[in-house]
């Protein structure tokens, strides 16, 4: 092996942009806690039950 | 498995040769399909539960899994389809409901469109004999009140969350002791328009007779009311009919701006005012002391301070009476009206009250003299006595009178109150929906007379003075969300129901009030104020109807139509002309006066809040986010000011400092200031937002509390800048004058010249003629006609597109930069001479031009033209050179210099609430992305869909675009001109049409209608 | 009496060196590291690009809101700098495309130096349109690329047509001079003594060994390049001009536009390049190469250019009076007396007047002198642009939507930051590559072309 500083270096560079590219699969995500806090305060639209409407608008 | 096998018979297929010949081993093969085993040991049992169906379920399942886990899913906002879909809502499809406004005192019907659930717009109910489908800006833009972050959530004692349970046994105990202490329990409120309300408070007295209401409204129509009971002996007033007026007088009467029911004013005055068929126009004759929307309709427009009014009105019963007089006077008031003579007024005024007197002269019981809610009550006497004395009586339309369900407090009361409080002897005060501690003058002392009542209720939408002032804030539902009903006018009731149930933790106003007066805190309901307002209805309107369906099914059909109509006419009765021989005489004041009116679209502060509003440009001055002190030309030249500057305005040892701004045709003493500004208790958008003017009212005022005389006004360092989205140039600036006319960007002419010359207009036109190939509109065209006849600039059109276009606010240093993102605009063109102003409006949009400029110089293809004659804004495809906006000579493109959603006051509309009001059928814009009118393209599209789905025929009628539906005095008309029948393409084949800057060639497909002046020549200046 | 002896043909160089001398010379600064002075010029260039991009980063960030522009005025500075900074580039190519084409020998000290400049310039200038547009993320709408909406570009815009111009007029210049390069860089590849130095002369000297081929091949090669150049000095301007030439506005929408502008940028071209060079000569002691005749010859140019957009200005106003059309009538008599009027009269004084002053062999021949009237000159042509841009979009069809513009901060950041990019380019240039071709200069020597004549 003439060069193993050449052929360690990129062998490490690939295996770490394997690894790199599998990591940035990861569903990290689901479990954060920040992406939960705008669940919490939803508006909740509801139409009055006894409202009566139009059919159309004439 | 076919078992009969003949082997002798002729086959059709076969899969061998053997086969064929029916060999007798192919034949034993077939008998047995399966080898021996296999239908043996099959056993159903021992498969696996996994059928093939679902193992590829479960594969793309995984698969989705695994996709879902790869996407971004930080909750941008969640759509999701109905698992049980609501009777009520088809997704995509809207409903729309009846109900009643509460913008202003007028009570208007309206229609609430909602889409899946949320009210996304308010459009006028057609059913409504007074609106008769259309509605104001404040109404058009209410909506986003309901979407206000910074309502109140839940009730607050002294800034703490407190529950209702709590706060109800609490404040009940506290009347009850009250009551039984013998001191008074006060409820403060506004204008009180239902009927059923007002039966709540009654009810309320009932139960607690130490109870006492007061009623305060700061814009109030008093003046009138009292001398229409002084004159008439009743407090209801008719209604004017404009409609069938040749001659009409206006005397600070702002009737076509925001006076009165200014909707169905516009309407009146606009149906003679048709230039379509026959020209019977009426002549609009305004004496007043600022510029208004009235006043740049008018004809002949006489700039007369508010103080000289009573001497004007009376010299001119005194020059009529010469010819005869209707109404027979007796000599007191012969002689009181002697004394009046014209105030002073220079040649080209006088010139006009000629006129006016030939005319009046002329068409006597064919005119109406009609004077202004803010003008003192022997104004308005007088006013009645020379209508009397002309015999105008058949333009009052009896069957529709103006109604007062409670009186307003007068001065002595509301003293007596603030006494009361002082003393220590109110033990409650209820400060019912409204806002005292701003709108009453500050002598009253009412404020600080606060501190010495125990128990100060306030029931408020959002904090306001007077609920920061007490120590119970109750939130309030919003109209929307609330029940009610209006009967504000003779013969017309109105029903308001709510679209949608409350979104925060908030009650209807009359269900507080009842569940006190139950005494009992677990009284309360849900429906409670629903079940009273049906029960007052049954007992009330439907036995009065008497209608042949029962109780319940005349409710909904009621709600359905959102109006019950009753016959309820009056009759004219005789004038009391000791009213006038009584009446105090005004003395005209050769001094500077402060003359108070209403603000075109804040009212009396109530939609400081409200962005829209704030944003849309007065109709006069063009001003946003601001009021001013308007003064004339030559004042200004006088106190050495220019536009900006500030001043310092002294009333009665009350000062207030605010800039100017010049307005040609001020009258030269009087000083116009709008009120609801300078809220200082207020959410973020209108806080600290102009200047307030209640500062300088004072509860003792000499003819009203309007006006106000013993002015002092000057100059003091400083400007603030008014954000006007018009340059405002002096009209004496030879370089700028007159350019519109000279462009021909405004054409006019006067009704004299129209009848000796129809076709004046297009005398000197050229025809234009194409070196290309013109693209040939076979199927639909849409154009858009402007009839600029009727346009009052009120600003309906504007606001109406703001809300169905989803046009963003951009507060006031955006404004300040022109960066206003309004797709329509009214621009306000001046000519004339600065004390003597000829105003003309011209709503001004997206001209949808056949050779649009704009399309070319788009480098990447982002605006185009459609076949039916759109000119297209692709937002996802445009970068944001701004080239089409360059190259736009209407200047009607609007770039989105930021995102103005996160930008505007700290990322305001960016929360789950107010994002709710958008229209879902239009893009919400992004930051850098150019855009402009589209002729309403959802609209066309929803009507298109539905004429597929109908199996008809597109036609131009059906659609109808946003601003055509706001407009009252239908000023906007929207088709296909190639549709020969259609009103378009009538109006673009008229006499009196024209295009702005035909010559550049661009065939804009917006056809305005020249405005006819009637004036008695044929030429404008 | 005139001394200039038109017998023979004039010496470029004042003296004769030695042509050993010359590489020396040019040389000298690639090889000796820099000094403080030069790290102070790189300093104050760095902070004026820091700004730049600061400026860039808050547009980026908040949007084109951070600018001035507003509505009516679209555009502003941004659109002002980027033909400011096309134009500035003409110059260069002026000299050593077309000046070679005429066989004007003088151009050979300052041809590489101008050829820099209009690539840096160009570069400069190329930033505007990429970071005006509302949307920069989406830049790349602008360039026609097969997708799958089946949306090409609008080939009718002219903004299209700049893409097109300037990506073109950066290439080519690029290549052509790169080309010219080729011998230097051989030069510097033969005469360095640093390895890593050799090695990238060596490669960018593709192996150039001035041979009697290399050399034919290489002079038809400069002669193409010339040729496809030349046209671009006249084309590419034009097409900027067209931006406004063809949209509707008055004030805009005139024919005297292209030549106008192709004018002015060869004005503006030239000042600017005859401004850092006499910074240069006097630096790098190149003082008898780029010689007080070359200057001269410059500032004449400046003269004509001047003139030419002098008459411009009179035949705008004439023909808008004669025209009749009150728009265009109003539109120029508002540069005159409106509320712009004083970046009007700056123009005019600037443009109009201070070149005038070159009329004098005097003025022409006083450096400190000539260097002013060129700073005034690139002061008064980029208020040109200004108010042609700004004046013209104010106020405009109708007076509803006359509106003044403001510049902001930011602006102001990125007007000094794209001056700190374009000198930064060029102090790193100054000590990487030779700034006078030490080839064309010594072909120019005395004696350096041997004739028949001669012997």
């Amino acid at each position: 092996m003439e060069n193993m500083n050449r052929n360690k270096f990129f062998t490490t560079l690939g295996k770490s942009t394997l690894m790199l590219a599998l990591a940035s699969a990861l569903p990290v995500n689901l479990f954060s806690k920040l992406s939960r806090v705008s669940i919490e305060k939803k508006i909740k639209i509801v139409i009055h039950p006894s409202s009566v409407k139009r059919n159309n608008k004439v | 498995m076919s078992d009969s096998l003949n082997s002798s018979d002729k086959k059709e297929l076969w899969k061998s040769l053997q086969d064929y010949n029916n060999d007798p081993e192919s034949l034993k093969l077939k008998h047995n399909e399966f080898l021996d085993e296999v239908t043996e040991k099959f056993d159903p049992e021992k498969i696996s539960g996994i059928s093939r169906r679902k193992f590829l379920a479960l594969l793309s399942a995984s698969a989705a899994l695994t996709a879902t886990a790869c996407t971004d899913y930080r909750d941008k906002g969640e759509i999701i389809p109905y698992n049980k879909r609501p009777e009520e809502v088809f997704p995509g499809i809207a409903n729309y409901y009846a109900s009643t406004c509460n913008g202003c005192g007028q009570a208007c019907g309206i229609l609430i469109k909602t889409r899946e659930g949320r009210p996304i717009k308010i459009d006028g109910n057609p059913d409504h004999p007074i609106n008769k489908g259309k509605i104001c800006a404040k109404g058009q833009a209410s909506i986003l009140d309901l979407y206000d972050p910074e309502r109140l959530h839940d009730p607050l004692y002294n800034k703490n969350v407190i529950s209702w349970k709590k706060l109800d046994d609490e404040i009940i105990s506290s009347l009850k002791q009250t009551t039984s202490n013998g001191n008074e329990i006060a409820i403060v409120t506004g204008l009180i328009s239902s009927p059923t309300t007002k039966k709540v408070l009654d009810d309320f007295v009932v139960k607690y007779p130490n109870t006492k209401i007061y009623s305060h409204t700061l814009l109030n129509d008093e003046q009138r009311r009292n001398a229409w009971y002084e004159c008439y002996g009743t407090y209801d007033y008719p209604a004017v009919k404009f409609d069938e007026a040749n001659i009409i007088l206006a005397l600070d009467a702002d009737f076509l701006g925001n006076e009165g029911s200014s909707i169905e004013n516009m309407r009146k005055f606009a149906a003679k005012r048709e230039v379509v068929g026959k020209t019977d126009f009426n002549r609009l004759y305004v004496a007043e002391g600022r510029m208004s929307a009235t006043g740049m309709m008018a004809d002949y427009r006489i700039s007369l301070s508010p103080t000289k009014q009573y001497q004007f009105v009376t010299a001119l019963i005194n020059e009529l009476t010469k010819n005869g007089s209707a109404f027979s006077l007796d000599a007191a008031a012969k002689s009181k009206i002697e004394k009046f003579q014209f105030p002073e007024l220079n040649s080209n005024e006088k010139e006009k009250i000629s006129h006016l007197i030939k005319d009046l002269n002329a068409n006597r019981g064919k005119a109406v003299i009609y004077a202004g809610d803010t003008l003192p009550k022997e104004v308005h006497i007088a006013v009645n006595l020379l209508n009397e004395v002309l015999g105008n009586m058949d333009i009052y339309d009896y069957s529709s009178t103006s109604k007062s369900l409670v009186k307003q407090s007068t001065q002595q009361e509301i003293s007596q109150l603030v006494d009361s409080m002082k003393n220590g002897k109110v033990g409650v005060l209820i400060q019912f929906d409204c806002n005292p501690v701003f709108s009453l003058p500050e002598d009253y002392g009412y404020s600080s007379a606060l501190k010495n009542v125990k128990t100060v209720v306030t029931l408020t939408e959002a904090e306001n003075e007077s609920s920061a002032a007490g120590n119970y804030t109750l939130p309030i539902n919003h109209p929307f969300e609330s029940w009610g009903d209006a009967n504000v006018r003779s013969g017309v009731y109105s029903l308001q129901q709510p679209v949608i149930s409350p979104i925060f933790n908030t009650r209807q106003k009359e269900a507080i009030l009842l569940t006190w007066l139950s005494g009992d805190s677990n009284s309360y309901k849900e429906d409670t104020y629903h079940q009273y307002l049906m029960n007052n209805f049954n007992a009330t309107i439907y036995t009065k109807k008497n209608p042949l369906s029962d109780a319940k099914e005349f409710w909904y059909s009621a709600l359905h139509d959102g109006v019950v109509l009753f016959n309820e006419s009056s009759q004219h009765s005789k004038f009391n002309l000791a009213a006038f021989s009584d009446s105090k005489e005004i003395n005209q004041v050769n001094d500077f006066t402060v003359h108070l009116t209403e603000s075109y679209f804040i009212g009396d502060g109530k939609f400081s809040n409200n962005g829209w509003l704030q944003e849309t440009p007065h109709p006069v001055s063009k001003v946003t986010w601001d009021n001013y002190a308007s003064v004339s030309p030559n004042l200004a030249k006088q106190l050495l000011v220019e536009m900006n500057d500030l001043v310092e305005i002294k009333v009665n040892g009350k000062s207030l400092t605010l800039p100017v701004l010049v307005q040609p045709g001020a009258e030269n003493n009087t000083i116009n200031i709008e009120f609801g500004y300078g809220r200082t208790v207020v959410g973020v958008v209108g806080k600290d937002v102009g200047f307030n003017a209640i500062t300088l009212m004072s509860k003792n005022y000499s003819s009203s509390p309007f006006i106000y005389e013993n002015v002092s006004i000057k100059k003091v360092s400083g400007t603030h800048k008014l954000a006007s989205t018009q340059e405002h140039h002096s009209l004496d600036d030879t370089f700028v004058k007159d350019i519109h006319r000279k462009r021909k960007i405004i054409q006019e002419g006067t009704v004299e010249k129209y009848k000796k010359e129809p076709n004046f207009l297009h005398e000197e036109k050229e025809k234009l003629f194409s070196i290309t190939t013109e693209y040939q509109y076979t199927g639909h065209k849409w154009a858009m006609a402007i009839d600029l006849n009727k346009c009052t600039s009120c600003g309906g059109c504007v606001t109406a597109c703001n809300v169905e276009n989803n046009v963003p606010v951009v507060g006031k240093d955006q404004v300040l930069n022109g960066r206003e993102m309004q797709w329509m605009r009214i621009d306000r063109y001046y000519s004339g001479t600065p004390d003597d102003p000829i105003a003309s409006n011209q709503p001004m949009l997206c001209q949808h031009c056949d050779n649009a400029p704009c399309e070319n110089v788009c480098p990447v293809n982002a605006t185009n033209h459609s076949p039916d004659g759109l000119n297209q804004m692709v937002y996802n495809r445009c970068v944001g050179t701004r080239y089409c906006s360059n190259n736009c000579p209407y200047k009607v493109r609007r770039f989105n210099f930021f995102n103005f959603r996160d930008h505007f006051a700290d990322a305001y509309y960016e929360n789950d609430l107010t994002s709710l009001v958008h229209n879902p059928e239009v893009t919400v814009r992004s930051r850098g992305v150019m855009e402009k009118c589209t002729f309403c393209v959802q609209r066309i599209m929803e009507a298109r869909s539905n004429a597929i789905r109908d199996g008809k025929e597109l036609k131009g009628t059906d659609v109808v675009t946003a601003c055509q539906q706001a407009c009252p005095t239908t000023a906007i008309t929207f088709g296909d001109a190639n549709d020969p029948d259609s009103p378009i393409a009538k109006l673009r084949d008229h006499n009196l049409s024209y295009h702005v800057l035909e010559e550049l060639n661009v065939k804009p497909n917006v056809t305005y209608i020249a405005k006819l002046r009637n004036t008695h020549s044929q030429e404008i200046l | 009496m005139s001394t200039v002896d038109y017998t023979r043909e004039l010496s470029v160089l004042d003296t004769k060196p030695a042509l050993r001398e010359l590489d020396d010379l040019i040389s000298k600064p690639l090889e000796t590291k820099p000094n403080k002075k030069f790290y102070i010029a790189l300093s104050i260039t760095l902070s004026m690009l820091s700004l730049l991009v600061i400026g860039l980063g808050l547009t980026f960030y908040y949007g084109i809101g951070m600018w001035g522009n507003n509505n009516p005025v679209g555009w502003a500075f941004d659109i002002v700098n980027f033909v400011f900074w096309v134009g500035i580039g003409h110059a260069g190519t002026l000299i050593s495309a077309i000046l070679f084409l005429f066989r004007q020998k003088w151009r050979t000290g300052i041809a590489r130096f101008a050829e820099g400049m209009t690539i840096f310039a160009v570069m400069t200038a190329g930033l505007f349109p990429l970071i005006h547009v509302g949307r920069p993320w989406l830049a790349g709408y602008l360039f026609p690329y097969p997708n799958q909406h089946s949306v090409w570009v609008n080939f009718t815009s002219p903004l299209l047509w700049d893409v097109f111009a300037v990506s073109t007029y950066l290439t080519v210049s690029l290549i052509f001079w790169y080309v010219g390069l080729i011998p230097d860089l051989a030069t510097l590849r033969e005469k360095t003594t640093n390895k890593i130095k050799k090695v990238i002369y060596s490669t960018f000297s593709l192996g150039w060994r001035f041979s009697n081929r290399h050399w034919q091949n290489y002079e038809m090669v400069y002669l193409i390049l010339a040729g496809f150049a030349t046209p671009l000095v006249l084309s590419v301007h034009t097409i900027v001009s067209f931006d406004f030439a063809v949209s509707i506005i008055p004030g805009w929408h005139t024919t005297i536009f292209p030549p106008y502008f192709v004018a002015g940028a060869v004005f503006s071209g030239f000042a600017m390049v005859q401004n850092v060079l006499i910074i240069v000569r006097k630096i790098f002691n190149y003082e008898h190469i780029i010689t007080l005749d070359t200057l001269e010859k410059m500032n004449k140019i400046m003269l004509l250019t001047g003139s030419m957009v002098g008459y411009a200005y009179a035949m705008e106003f004439f023909i808008a009076w004669y025209s009749g059309m009150e728009m265009e009538r109003f539109t120029f008599l508002n540069r005159a007396l409106g509320p712009y009027a004083w970046a009007y009269w700056i123009m005019i004084t600037c443009n109009v007047v201070s070149p005038q002053l070159f009329w004098f062999k005097k003025i022409r021949r006083t450096i400190p002198v000539m260097f002013v009237i060129a700073i005034f000159v690139n002061i008064g042509m980029w208020f040109e642009r200004f108010v042609i841009i700004v004046t013209s979009l104010s106020r405009d069809f109708l007076p509803s939507s006359w509106a003044y513009y403001k510049p902001t901060y930011v602006d102001a950041m990125i007007l000094i930051g794209s001056f700190g990019f374009f000198f930064t380019w060029i102090l790193l240039f100054a000590k990487a590559l030779p700034v006078v071709s030490m080839a064309e200069v010594k072909a120019v020597v005395e004696g350096a072309q041997p004739s028949h004549k001669e012997h």
